[in-house]
């Protein structure tokens, strides 16, 4: 499996997906009018992880993004749902002392998916 | 607090003499109003980033707290996007006067995200339905119908998530106030204003 990587721009975010280490990464701003287009072929590389992961390592979404609009925040649940079916999901939620905003989102996707969730303050 | 009347704005591109009635009396109109920005015009990706851009410029130099950058800007983004993806263009000429316009006002108290676009057909019942369910619901009851949407919904056609008022709500904390004014029998004009409130330093 080929690794996936999405230089960000100040509209679309920055994205790693490693097969190897079986973390994916997100950051800085996922605000593009056109979300599924954007999304696709994150959504294909997750269906080929499903066929083709290491079972004994654990799947790290690392999320840490700023900035995200409604679509945004629609397809990374449908993402977090798909992957949820990996047995050793974990779910690693960065944010802002300050940012109330960003932990209650990061809460209410803890409760929509089944999956270890992780809060972990940036300084 | 002084309101500038449009009247007192008499500009003249051709015959007037002094160019600075041409700019001024709009800074003044502006600032006697609270507005810091107005645009008007389409609405695509494209005008939305610049939009967006120019106001994060505007909180960071006026030293905004993060959490109410944070939700301006997100208002602003659901609210630039729900247009540029659902307005309708006026349809000819004449109606050029009901072309889409955005803009934010800010006081000491907050932010107020406005804007007001053309409707055309049968959309009405339904977006006035939504809202008026959005503003029936507290802060909790907002939050189970953010995630049952989330939950249950099918992306649109258009890629969106049915989710922008009531994200706009969220964020707001108050109210969504909106009108419906209607322009002839299949148009009508649509106007949203969001508010957001800086958090009070205890």
């Amino acid at each position: 499996m080929v690794n996936y990587k999405s230089e960000g721009t100040l509209n679309t975010p920055f994205i790693s997906l490693n097969a190897e280490s079986q973390v994916l990464t997100f950051s800085g701003r996922s605000l593009p009018e056109n979300a599924p287009q954007f999304y696709s072929p994150v959504f294909d590389w997750c269906n080929a992880l499903l066929e083709n992961c290491n079972k004994d390592l654990p799947t790290i979404f690392e999320f840490k993004l700023e900035y995200f609009n409604t679509s945004s925040s629609k397809l990374i649940y449908e993402l977090l749902k798909l992957l949820s079916q990996l047995p050793n999901l974990e779910v690693h939620w960065y944010y802002e002392p300050d940012d109330e905003d960003l932990i209650e989102a990061g809460e209410e996707f803890s409760e929509l998916i089944s999956a270890k969730f992780k809060f972990i303050e940036l300084n | 607090m002084k309101t500038v009347k449009s009247e007192s704005i008499n500009i003249n591109f051709q015959t007037g003499k002094d160019p600075y009635k041409n700019a001024f009396p709009l800074q003044e109109l502006m600032i006697g109003n609270n507005l810091l920005l107005i645009y008007r015009g389409q609405i695509n990706d494209h005008i939305t980033h610049s939009v967006l851009t120019m106001a994060e410029k505007n909180m960071e130099k006026n030293g905004e707290e993060n959490i109410t950058k944070k939700r301006v800007f997100n208002v602003m983004v659901e609210c630039l996007q729900n247009i540029a993806k659902h307005a309708d263009d006026p349809e000819n000429a004449a109606m050029s006067k009901y072309n889409s316009i955005f803009l934010i006002g800010h006081d000491n108290d907050g932010y107020y995200i406005v804007s007001g676009n053309i409707i055309y057909g049968n959309k009405v019942q339904d977006m006035e339905r939504r809202l008026n369910l959005i503003n029936s619901l507290d802060k909790e009851s907002l939050k189970a119908h953010y995630m049952r949407i989330m939950a249950s919904n099918n992306m649109t056609d258009k890629g969106g998530a049915s989710l922008g008022f009531v994200e706009m709500a969220r964020k707001s904390g108050s109210q969504l106030k909106f009108s419906f004014e209607a322009i002839d029998s299949e148009s009508q004009f649509f106007v949203l204003q969001t508010s957001v409130m800086k958090k009070k330093v205890a």
